[in-house]
């Protein structure tokens, strides 16, 4: 009898611990705070970082458990953060500014790419060396890339006539086949760390035109929050900073591992070569402009990309630039 | 009836006036800002603002919608009236008809363009695509429907095959094919646009992308408006057609024994 009662409390004893480290387990799990991070296209090796630090569990290690959703444009994914069904978008700066000057509730809260990647490419048989070169040609400009946002403005500052180019709009998905079949004779639309290596990879040669050497240097990729977010879930935002930054430190450091986490994670989009590709461009590009500190921006940056835009034509507004970014969250 | 008929067309604009006002009264009292809805009054000052691109893009897309839906109803009755036929035709053209239109038409858009390119042609084929089926189905049907006696009194007056189709099957199938080709018209518009969205240079397709990611909502809504009325005067003009061309039994029948367009 002393057996059996000796073998109860023991169970019960056994039971409790598993129970208690069942529960301080599930416990932590519960402590990871949602956060949903919104990215302005379909997967693509220049989202890398993130996916580095959903994988490598930055995010985990500030107590964030991040959503990483694929977005359709820009505009969309902005417009979800400002509704407030995302926290975060990743976007680049000029729908972003756009976006202010329409009154919408937003602001970057972390400068990531100080120059912006947007550039024009061709099969070798249509030459490409100057804007003007667009002309005569049927030039495919997608309406959710972020060079439509400022097409008029960069035809009128380098004197393209635009009479005399055929722009024609085409669903993302249906581009390269049109390039590569010689339906159209030029996207224009593309980036240079993303589209670019994809051409590459299959095996044509390219001539390619990069807008920023075309008078339009502007920001590229940047973090977007609500001011919402900004004003109520400020700590929150920090830490998922601090995380997003050590991933993007990560891809910087260490580009092929780097782009063999994301292309382990997202098999279908994301293929080993191209991604590789990709991370190559996005690294040599992070790597240009001023501050050199990651995601940290400043007002000489800032109001250079919005006079331009402003100058151009592309935007009608100039607000002051503490409205369209801070560098409050920007880890140090 | 022609009573009847401005009294509901009254009742109709009451109705739409109700909304819009409801709609102006909470844009202001809520401040909805304008790239989440934007008020009636944003949306008709920008119409205003860009009738012209407004119209010539609509007529683009009219244009596309039509033929399309024309080259439908050339086809698609042709084709009815064989699958009722020939039993061939029903049981191997009929499947793969249905089997074609599961196929979503968003995707062979980017296929039909790579063939195709740019101009009319993709457009016209995918408003062609949606638009056939369900003439064809109400041929069918309208078609099998035809009452068994006046059949058999053609016969035996000694009416040939031909006769009976063009003299009685044809003429009693024609309200379902009228109710097809109804669903058919707004079906084209449809297709004409979901062809626009995948390339295009012009047309309502295309300037709804461009506004929509030109933050440009207001005009977005325009491109709405400018939309939904080319698919009710699409709707109302083959009802007037119906009207036109049907003799007073063979109209469309309301549940009441009334009858409308």
């Amino acid at each position: 009898m002393l057996n059996k009662r000796a073998h109860i409390v023991w169970a019960a004893i056994a039971a409790s611990i598993i129970v208690a480290t069942w529960q301080s387990a599930a416990a932590d799990d519960k402590k990871l705070e949602p956060l949903h991070l919104r990215l302005n296209w379909q997967m693509k090796g220049e989202f890398t970082p993130f996916i580095v630090a959903v994988q490598q569990g930055y995010f985990r290690d500030q107590g964030l458990d991040v959503t990483v959703a694929e977005g359709s444009s820009a505009t969309q994914a902005l417009q979800s953060v400002a509704s407030g069904q995302d926290d975060i978008a990743y976007v680049p700066s000029v729908q972003l500014i756009k976006a202010v000057n329409q009154g919408m509730p937003v602001k970057a809260v972390a400068t990531v790419a100080k120059v912006d990647s947007m550039g024009m490419v061709s099969t070798a048989k249509v030459p490409l060396s100057s804007p003007s070169d667009l002309e005569g040609r049927t030039v495919e400009i997608s309406a959710a890339s972020t060079f439509s946002q400022i097409w008029d403005a960069f035809a009128r500052k380098n004197k393209i006539d635009v009479a005399k180019v055929k722009v024609v709009r085409v669903a993302p998905g249906a581009r390269f086949n049109l390039l590569l079949s010689g339906k159209v004779d030029i996207l224009a639309d593309i980036f240079i760390t993303n589209e670019y290596p994809v051409l590459e990879s299959k095996g044509q040669k390219l001539n390619t035109l990069k807008v920023g050497d075309y008078g339009f240097p502007l920001i590229g990729y940047t973090l977007v929050a609500s001011n919402d977010v900004i004003d109520k879930k400020a700590d929150l935002v920090k830490r998922f900073n601090a995380a997003a930054a050590k991933g993007f430190q990560f891809t910087i450091d260490n580009p092929d591992k780097a782009a063999e986490i994301a292309a382990k994670a997202y098999p279908e989009q994301l293929k080993a070569d191209i991604t590789k590709g990709q991370v190559k461009e996005l690294v040599a590009f992070l790597k240009l402009g001023e501050p050199r500190q990651l995601f940290l921006g400043n007002d000489d940056l800032w109001s250079k990309t919005v006079k331009l835009l402003k100058d151009s034509g592309a935007i009608s507004q100039q607000k002051p630039v503490s409205v369209y970014y801070t560098n409050k969250f920007v880890p140090r | 009836m022609s009573g009847g008929g401005l009294y509901s067309g009254l009742r109709v604009v009451a109705g739409v006036a109700v909304v819009v006002f409801v709609w102006q009264a909470a844009s202001v009292l809520f401040h909805i800002p304008n790239y989440t809805l934007p008020s009636p009054f944003a949306i008709a000052a920008v119409m205003l603002k860009e009738w012209r691109p407004l119209l010539e893009n609509s007529l683009v897309t009219l244009t596309e919608s039509v033929i399309g839906f024309g080259l439908s109803i050339v086809i698609s009755v042709p084709l009815g009236i064989l699958i009722v036929y020939s039993r061939w035709a029903e049981q191997v053209i009929y499947p793969i008809l249905v089997a074609s239109q599961a196929v979503p038409k968003v995707a062979l858009a980017p296929i039909f363009v790579v063939w195709f390119g740019f101009g009319l042609l993709p457009k016209v084929l995918i408003a062609f695509f949606i638009a056939f089926f369900p003439i064809v189905v109400n041929t069918v049907i309208g078609m099998a429907r035809t009452p068994r006696e006046m059949i058999y009194l053609m016969r035996s007056l000694g009416a040939s095959p031909v006769q009976i189709l063009l003299r009685v099957q044809l003429p009693s199938a024609t309200p379902y094919i009228f109710a097809g080709v109804k669903v058919a018209a707004a079906f084209a518009v449809v297709g004409a646009i979901v062809g626009e969205f995948i390339a295009a240079t012009s047309g309502l397709g295309y300037m709804q992308l461009v506004a929509d990611n030109n933050f440009q909502t207001d005009l977005l809504f325009g491109t709405l408006v400018a939309l939904s009325v080319m698919g009710i005067a699409l709707f109302y003009l083959v009802g007037l057609v119906e009207f036109l061309v049907l003799p007073r039994p063979l109209r469309q029948t309301r549940v009441d024994g009334g009858s409308s367009l």
